[in-house]
C-alpha cells in the first residue's frame, strides 16, 4: 500500500511538472496582453484595435485627460527622488491632462522578472526602463511597442532637427533587424578607459593617445616606471585589463571591428580587426604591460599600480573614493581606447524606454511622457542629478557649466557620443553576450594567432548556433 | 610498577586529543566567525578602504550605520519586515501544527497518499514556482475582498504552508506515545485539548526550529517581495540593501552595515532559542 502511494504521488507529481512546463501559448501580437493592463485609471478594457500602430489613429490621437501612465524604472535613492521631482513636474505642467505614476521596481534584473511575470498575469506598465535587449526580446513576443509611429507622428512626433539632434548610434542602438524601434534612449554611460593625466604628463606623454601603439608605448611605459620601484610596485603599472564581454568588445570597437558581419545577418567575429584587438590584447600581456587584479572598481588605480583601467562611466563615485584613500591628487578622467589608425571607440550602453502596447491613447501618451523626458532640457537636469551622459547634441550645450564644475563627468560627454552600442537588439544577444565573455577568456590565454583564428572561429560557429536554438 | 607508565602514556594521550578537538574547534570557529567578523569591519571603513585590501578601518566610521539606516529607508522596511514576518510566521505555525497533528494520529482516507503527495513538492525548485503563485496571488487578488499585489496577502500567505514544518511536526507527534491519548481521553479529552496540553508541550523544540528557520526565510526574502510590490509600501528590509548596489558596482560599506542591521533580529531570536534550537537539531538528526 505504501509503495502504491508513493508511486501515486510521484505520478501526479509528475504530471503537475509536466503541465508547467508545457509550451506556453504564444501571446496574440501587440494588442492582446495589453487588454488587462493594471492601471486603475483605465477604462474597463474594450478589445484593442488590431490597426494600433497604423499612423491614421494615432493623428486622430484623442485628448489625454484622465490617461494615467504607469512608468517602472530601477532608480532609488536621491536619484529615485530627483526622477520622481521631474515625473511630478511633468503631471503639474503637461497640457495634455496625463499623470504619469511613477514607480520604482528595484534593479533591471527585477524589472525584467516583474515584466515576465506581467505577462503571464497582465499586470504590465505603460512606460518601462529595462535593458534594450529585454526590451527587444519582450517586442518579439508582442509586449513592447514600435516607436516609429509615435516619433513620425507629425502633431506629437519629433522634428527633422531633433532627430538629427539625436547621436547618432543611439537609433540603431534601439532599432530591431526589422526597422522597429523599440528603445528610446533616456541617457547613456559607457565603457571608458580611466587615464591617469597626471602621472602620463609625468612619464612625457603630454596629450592621451591617439592610437593604439601610442596607448602601448603609454601603458609599457607606466609598467617600466613600476618595476624600477620595485617591491608591491612591481609587475603593475601598465594597463588592467578583465577578459570580459565589455573590454573585448571594447576593444573590437576601437580597431574597426563589429559582432555581426557586413550583411548584418549573423554573427561574425572572424574580422581582421577582432585578430588584431585580441592580439594587441596579447602583446600587451606578453610584453608586461598589462596585468590584472581581482578588484573592481580597480582601487589600483588611485594607488599608481594602473595608470589606465576599464570601468564604466558610472563607476566614478568608486574611483574618486579610491584616489581619495590613497591621497592621490592626481588628476584623471576618462578616455576612449584608440584603434591603430587613430579611431576612437568606447563601448557605450544607454538606459532605455520601451512602451508597452495597449489602447491608442495610453501608447501615446506614454511617448509624451518619454519624449518630454528626453527633451534636452528636462535630461539635462537629469543628467546633473543621475551623473549619466545625455543623448542629444543639444544637451551638452546646456551642461557647459556642469562640466565645469566636475571635470571627470566633462572628460566623458565627447565619448558618450562616438559611441558604438553592443548589437542589443540582434537575436539572442543576450546569451551571446555570455559566450562572448567566455571565449574572451580564452583569447587571453591563448598563445599565437592561429589560436586566436580558431577561437573566433569557434565563438562565431556558437554565437550562429544559439541564433538558430532559439529559432527552432 | 610497569602499570605507572602506561597510565601516563594514556592520560598524554586524552590530553592530546582534548588538545586537538579544542583546536579542530577554535579553527572552525574562527572560519565561520571570519565572514562576520570581515562584515563588521567593512561596515565601519570608507568606501575607499572597503575597495582596498584593508581588514580594518584605519578609523571606524560609525556614522555609515546612520547613513545607510536613512539611504535604505530601514526605518520604513523595518517595521514592513516585522509584520510579513510575524502575520507569516503566525499562519505558518498554525496551519502546520493542525496539518501536522492530522498526519501523525488520525487516520482518514488517503491520509499517506495526500501527505506524499504534499512530501514530493519540496522536490520542485522555488524559482519554478515563482510564476504560478504569481498568477494565483493576481487571480485571488482580483477576485477577492481585499487586492493581494502590493499588500500583506501576497507576501505572507503562500508562505503560510509549509511541507518542511508539516514533515518536522509530523515526525515529532508521531513519537508522542499512544499510552498519553488514552490516558487524555479517559480523562474527557478530544484531539484539540491533547493537541493543546499534550503535544505541544512536548514539542517545543521542533516548534522552536520552525520559528528560526521561518523567520530567517522570511526575514531574508527578496525576489518574491520585489515580484509582488510595486511600491515601498510594503517593501521588506532586504530591499532596502538594494539601494546600495548599482550598474558600476556597490558600496560596500553600506552593504556591510546595512547587512549587520538587518541580521541583528534574526541574531536575537536565536540567541533567545538557541537550546530548544539545537536540542531539536540534535533529536531530529537535521543538518543546516
Amino acid at each position: 500500500m505504501k509503495k502504491l502511494n508513493v508511486l501515486l504521488s510521484l505520478v501526479i507529481l509528475f504530471s503537475l511538472m509536466l503541465a508547467a512546463c508545457g509550451p506556453k501559448q504564444a501571446p496574440e501580437p501587440v494588442e492582446e496582453p495589453v487588454v488587462e493592463a493594471p492601471v486603475e485609471e483605465k477604462p474597463a478594457e474594450p478589445e484593442p484595435e488590431p490597426e494600433v500602430e497604423e499612423p491614421e489613429v494615432i493623428e486622430e490621437a484623442p485628448e489625454f485627460e484622465g490617461v494615467t501612465v504607469q512608468f517602472w524604472h530601477v532608480y532609488s535613492d536621491a536619484p529615485g527622488a530627483a526622477l520622481q521631482a521631474l515625473v511630478d513636474e511633468f503631471n503639474d505642467t503637461n497640457p495634455y491632462g496625463i499623470v504619469v505614476d511613477s514607480l520604482d521596481q528595484g534593479s533591471y534584473r527585477d524589472v525584467e522578472d516583474k515584466m515576465n511575470a506581467g505577462i503571464q498575469s497582465g499586470d504590465l506598465p505603460d512606460v518601462v526602463m529595462a535593458y534594450t535587449n529585454s526590451l527587444a526580446d519582450w517586442y518579439s513576443v508582442g509586449f513592447i511597442a514600435d516607436l516609429n509611429p509615435y516619433i513620425e507622428d507629425a502633431k506629437y512626433g519629433l522634428t527633422a532637427e531633433e532627430m538629427a539632434d539625436l547621436y547618432p548610434h543611439l537609433k540603431e542602438a534601439g532599432s530591431m533587424p526589422d526597422g522597429a524601434w523599440v528603445a528610446y534612449p533616456m541617457t547613456q554611460s559607457a565603457n571608458v578607459l580611466v587615464y591617469n593625466f597626471t602621472w602620463a604628463e609625468e612619464l612625457g606623454f603630454d596629450q592621451p593617445p591617439t592610437t593604439s601603439a601610442e596607448l602601448k608605448d603609454l601603458v609599457c611605459a607606466a609598467a617600466a616606471d613600476n618595476t624600477s620601484i620595485g617591491g608591491d610596485f612591481a609587475g603593475t603599472g601598465g594597463l588592467i585589463y578583465a577578459p570580459n564581454t565589455t573590454n573585448w568588445l571594447h576593444f573590437l570597437y576601437a580597431f574597426g571591428g563589429k559582432e555581426l558581419n557586413d550583411a548584418g545577418d549573423a554573427y561574425d567575429f572572424t574580422s581582421q580587426a577582432a585578430v588584431d584587438a585580441s592580439m594587441y590584447i596579447l602583446d600587451l600581456k606578453n610584453d608586461g604591460c598589462e596585468w590584472q587584479t581581482q578588484d573592481y572598481p580597480n582601487p589600483e588605480q588611485g594607488q599608481r599600480k594602473a595608470i589606465i583601467t576599464m570601468s564604466s562611466t558610472a563607476g566614478e563615485p568608486y574611483y574618486e573614493a579610491a584616489f581619495e584613500e590613497a591621497d592621490n591628487d592626481d588628476i584623471w578622467g576618462w578616455i576612449a581606447a584608440p584603434g591603430p589608425d587613430g579611431h576612437l571607440a568606447v563601448n557605450a550602453f544607454q538606459q532605455m524606454l520601451g512602451v508597452v502596447p495597449s489602447l491608442p491613447d495610453f501608447e501615446m501618451a506614454s511617448w509624451l511622457f518619454v519624449k518630454w523626458l528626453t527633451s534636452p532640457e528636462i535630461q539635462a537636469r537629469w543628467v546633473k542629478e543621475s551623473g549619466y551622459y545625455g543623448t542629444q547634441f543639444s544637451t551638452e550645450a546646456l551642461l557647459a557649466d556642469y562640466g565645469q564644475e566636475n571635470p571627470v563627468w566633462a572628460s566623458g560627454v565627447k565619448l558618450a557620443a562616438i559611441g558604438p552600442s553592443e548589437p542589443q537588439t540582434f537575436p539572442a544577444w543576450s546569451s551571446v553576450r555570455r559566450a562572448v565573455g567566455d571565449f574572451a577568456a580564452e583569447l587571453y590565454n591563448a598563445t599565437s594567432e592561429v589560436e586566436v583564428r580558431e577561437i573566433l572561429d569557434r565563438l562565431t560557429q556558437t554565437a550562429n548556433d544559439l541564433v538558430a536554438e532559439i529559432s527552432e | 610498577m610497569d602499570k605507572q607508565p602506561k597510565k601516563t602514556y594514556s592520560f598524554s594521550i586524552s590530553k592530546r586529543r582534548k588538545v586537538l578537538t579544542y583546536l579542530v574547534l577554535f579553527v572552525g570557529a574562527f572560519i565561520s566567525l571570519l565572514p562576520f567578523i570581515w562584515m563588521i569591519s567593512t561596515s565601519l571603513m570608507t568606501l575607499g578602504e572597503a575597495l582596498g585590501t584593508a581588514f580594518f578601518p584605519a578609523s571606524p566610521q560609525f556614522q555609515n550605520y546612520a547613513e545607510a539606516w536613512r539611504r535604505a529607508q530601514f526605518s520604513k522596511f523595518f517595521v514592513n519586515s516585522l509584520m510579513i514576518t510575524l502575520i507569516t510566521l503566525s499562519g505558518e505555525v498554525t496551519f502546520s501544527v493542525f496539518a501536522a497533528y492530522a498526519f501523525a494520529r488520525i487516520e482518514f482516507p488517503g491520509r499517506d497518499l495526500i501527505f506524499n503527495i504534499m512530501l514530493s513538492t519540496i522536490m520542485i525548485p522555488a524559482m519554478v514556482l515563482i510564476i504560478p503563485n504569481f498568477l494565483t496571488v493576481t487571480w485571488l487578488g482580483r477576485i477577492g475582498p481585499i487586492p493581494w499585489i502590493n499588500n500583506w496577502p501576497a507576501l505572507t500567505i503562500p508562505f503560510m504552508g509549509s511541507i518542511f514544518s508539516i514533515f518536522l511536526l509530523k515526525q515529532f507527534f508521531a513519537q508522542v506515545p499512544n499510552e498519553l491519548y488514552d490516558a487524555a481521553q479517559i480523562d474527557g479529552a478530544g484531539h484539540l485539548r491533547f493537541l493543546f496540553r499534550v503535544v505541544l508541550p512536548l514539542s517545543k523544540a521542533p516548534l522552536m526550529v520552525i520559528l528560526v528557520l521561518s523567520f530567517i526565510g522570511t526575514w531574508n526574502s527578496l525576489a518574491w517581495p520585489m515580484l509582488v510590490t510595486n511600491t515601498p509600501d510594503w517593501r521588506p528590509i532586504s530591499v532596502g540593501l538594494m539601494n546600495f548596489v548599482d550598474e558600476a558596482g556597490q558600496l560596500i560599506h553600506l552593504t556591510m552595515a546595512g547587512a549587520f542591521i538587518t541580521i541583528i533580529p534574526i541574531l536575537i531570536i536565536y540567541f533567545f532559542t538557541q537550546r530548544q534550537f539545537t536540542d531539536s537539531i540534535a533529536r531530529s538528526g537535521l543538518k543546516g
